[in-house]
């Protein structure tokens, strides 16, 4: 009898510790937001020239090496294009028709980029693929290490 | 097909480089056009955006072409972001989403002159691998040559064979509502600002 006692007592103890744990977790899980740019390493670091010229050359090949991934980008800026809630950043080398196009968000942003075309700059994001451009998302600038 | 509007970007990029304006004269482009999804229901509102679609317009014809990277929707939330991409829409299989279509009623638009303009848009919308006849309204407003393109309209996830486990079926609507806010410049004059 006490031996059962101290089976089932266990047990409870197990239940009770386990199941707010893994509902916390689940609960935290549900509700994380994606990671700070800031804080994450790039997979690769590339000239937007050769990332472009990848994409032009093998648009399945290159999808499956960069996109999903966090890159970072070294290029000269082409052109700037605001809205009210984000910017868009054209990297290019002025010969090739396709650009690196890098969207931040406003939230990214506490000012205006002040960016001059002809300006290089390395910017962080997530590629998401290939349209007329290669196309980064949730793009931070990065400061020259 | 694919082949063929790749060469018609880089056919058109080509042609700004060089100044040849005359033969973009009836394109108007974007490369960052604004997407937008959003599923109510009782329990749970999702809501996903992009910022980074292209379109093309003739204006000349009414042809109108649309494209967007399913990578770039952004959610508030990563872990739906990543059930979206690796379950519903499975964006390794099908990267993009497509709209071929036109401007039903063109002759409503005057592209010389400032306004706004309401028309219809009907085309087949390609969505994780299947392809659907749509039409919507849609508004044009032309400004200085350039135009601001905004529609929205309903799709049924099932109609693009998107499924909705059940564990969450009460939590996605069976029925989205797309709406799209695209300005449109003039293919001979790329703006900066």
């Amino acid at each position: 009898m006490k031996e059962w006692l101290k089976k089932y007592r266990l047990i409870g103890f197990a239940a009770l510790i386990s199941i707010p744990a893994v509902g916390i977790y689940g609960y935290q899980q549900f509700n994380r937001k994606p990671p700070d740019m800031h804080g994450l390493r790039s997979s690769y670091v590339i000239a937007s020239e050769d990332l472009v010229s990848q994409f032009d050359a093998d648009e399945k090949e290159a999808s499956a090496k960069y996109s999903g991934k966090v890159i970072t980008v070294v290029g000269n800026v082409g052109m700037v294009q605001s809205t009210d809630s984000s910017q868009t950043v054209f990297l290019n080398d002025g010969i090739s028709a396709s650009a690196v196009i890098c969207h931040f968000q406003k939230n990214a942003t506490d000012k205006k980029l002040m960016l001059l075309e002809g300006e290089k700059i390395r910017i962080k994001g997530v590629c998401s693929g290939y349209l007329m451009d290669v196309v980064l998302v949730r793009c931070v600038v990065e400061n020259e290490k | 097909m694919k082949n063929k509007i790749m060469k018609l970007f880089v056919l058109l990029g080509m042609v700004v480089l060089t100044g040849g304006a005359v033969f973009c004269q009836d394109k108007l482009v974007s490369r960052n056009g604004s997407v937008s999804f959003f599923s109510k229901t009782s329990i749970e509102n999702i809501e996903a955006h992009s910022q980074t679609a292209v379109s093309v317009l003739d204006k000349k014809t009414g042809k109108l072409e649309f494209s967007v990277l399913i990578k770039s929707f952004l959610f508030q939330k990563a872990l739906m972001q990543e059930h979206f991409n690796e379950n519903y829409l499975e964006s390794d299989k099908f990267p993009k989403s497509t709209f071929k279509g036109r401007i039903d009623d063109l002759s409503k638009i005057d592209f010389s002159q400032d306004g706004n303009y309401t028309v219809s848009v009907s085309g087949l919308l390609t969505i994780h691998g299947e392809t659907r006849p749509v039409t919507a309204p849609a508004s044009f407003t032309v400004t200085n040559g350039s135009a601001m393109g905004q529609a929205e309209f309903n799709i049924m996830l099932s109609d693009y064979n998107i499924s909705i486990p059940t564990l969450v079926k009460d939590k996605i609507s069976r029925s989205v509502k797309i709406s799209l806010n695209v300005k449109y410049d003039d293919l001979a004059k790329p703006q900066m600002n």
